[in-house]
């Protein structure tokens, strides 16, 4: 490899360097005549008044390319179709939905309050291939996550909710609620039967206690039954 | 127009001349794609509008190298659907400096176009499904952009071009179909300007080599 190109190094003469360098200047200079010759062309849609020196076969190729090699537009179908398919990504990707993957995603609805979705929103395909669910129509007209939103106010969204449609949905702001309720029943549980019982009991209990022969009822009274059931 | 933070690095550059010490600054081309670039990396679902403008460019490239609509449609929404992923990595490249009306968003779309037709190209010659003859056929005669000009000079043209080897048969395709003007054909083939400006007109020359032939019934 090394001694094929000394060799070519070698045989190259000056003169035939130069002869070289001259015929790639030349074919420079005609590329870029018929470059200037298309942007022309290209530019004013029609055959123009082409330079002196300018190959002729070269400009009767650029004018049939020019005139003959259109543009092709994909169907209307075609594209609108990618479109969707673009705009389903899209919303996938924008949103974090998490779209197509099954899981659970959380869209915001009125700033404050968030809704978790399931992903199918609404729509569950049967066996038979029909579409169920109110959002079903949209679903099966193709419609995107981003559509079906756009028709929904959240107030409808709930409705959707209560309407069963998402079988286990999870209101954030109503689990807090839950938890104050819960606490709050518990609070009054405790209140009303919890250490004011306890503390009478044991203050029972201890009386019995001192009692002699008294150890069962005393038991029985901390375990809040009384004497006569226990004896029953 | 633009949101401040926005479109506002290096829109001036020094410009050094032979001779002069340091001219006034001038302004480096604006990409007509940035704002809606910007846009859709800021939001995917604004990639629509790139999509529009550039979706019948990227067809008929397809087109024109696979020589089958159904493989230019799926070729084409490959490219889209791969563009749209890789969006959020796209940075321009101020390289289109010499061309104003340069894209780089249009030449990065247009190299992932290159790479994905070459590999589909590759795929055909493997495992071909259809008789060449078939893969290569002409586009439908009824198909309005080839109902605009006299079919027999579009047949001539398709034939000749089809039998033109890679690049310069790309470089061709982008430069009538596509328009581009050289410096982003050059970006998205990979090569120097010169190189493509030799590449455009020796496929010129082929062209009107083959025009000289006499045509064989096929």
């Amino acid at each position: 490899m090394n001694l094929h190109l000394l060799r070519r190094a070698s045989d190259a003469s000056p003169l035939r360097r130069a002869s070289d360098g001259r015929a790639l200047a030349a074919a420079d200079a005609a590329a870029l005549r018929s470059d200037a010759y298309i942007e022309e062309l290209l530019a004013s849609r029609e055959p123009t008044v082409p330079p002196a020196d300018l190959d002729p076969q070269v400009r009767n190729a650029a004018e049939l390319l020019a005139a003959a090699l259109v543009r092709f537009h994909p169907s209307f179908r075609f594209e609108e179709e990618l479109a969707g398919r673009l705009r389903r990504l899209a919303t996938a990707t924008g949103t974090g939905t998490g779209m197509g993957t099954g899981s659970i995603g959380v869209a915001p609805l009125d700033g404050r309050r968030m809704v978790a979705l399931r992903p199918p929103l609404a729509a569950t395909t049967s066996s038979e291939g029909q579409v169920s669910g109110a959002l079903g129509p949209l679903r099966a007209a193709g419609a995107g996550e981003e559509e079906i939103r756009g028709q929904l106010r959240p107030r409808q969204l709930v409705a959707q909710r209560q309407a069963d449609v998402l079988p286990r949905q999870v209101l954030m702001g109503g689990a807090i609620a839950s938890g104050v309720s819960l606490a709050g029943m518990a609070l009054v549980a405790w209140r009303l039967g919890g250490p004011a019982g306890i503390v009478r009991r044991a203050r029972a209990a201890g009386d019995t206690l001192l009692a002699p022969g008294r150890a069962v009822p005393a038991i029985a009274a901390i375990a809040g039954t009384s004497a006569g059931e226990e004896a029953g | 127009m633009f949101s401040s933070g926005l479109a506002c690095n290096a829109y001036t550059a020094p410009v050094f001349r032979k001779g002069e010490r340091l001219r006034a600054t001038q302004p480096v081309p604006f990409d007509p794609d940035r704002p809606a670039v910007q846009a859709a990396q800021r939001d995917p679902r604004e990639f629509e509008i790139l999509y529009r403008r550039y979706v019948g460019q990227v067809y008929s490239f397809a087109i024109y190298e696979l020589g089958d609509r159904h493989a230019a449609e799926d070729v084409t929404a490959q490219i889209f659907l791969q563009a749209l992923a890789a969006l959020p990595r796209f940075r321009e490249q101020a390289a289109a400096a010499s061309d104003p009306a340069a894209s780089s968003f249009r030449v990065w779309l247009f190299q992932i176009a290159r790479n994905a037709l070459r590999n589909e190209r590759r795929r055909v010659r493997r495992h071909p499904v259809a008789p060449l003859s078939t893969a290569l056929s002409l586009p439908d005669a009824a198909d309005p952009a080839v109902a605009a000009v006299e079919h027999d000079a579009f047949e001539r043209a398709w034939r000749v071009i089809q039998r033109l080897p890679g690049d310069r048969r790309r470089a061709l395709i982008l430069r009538f179909v596509d328009e581009m003007p050289t410096p982003q054909i050059a970006a998205v083939l990979g090569r120097s300007e010169g190189a493509v400006r030799v590449l455009i007109h020796r496929g010129l020359r082929s062209v009107a080599e083959e025009l000289r032939r006499p045509v064989r019934p096929s």
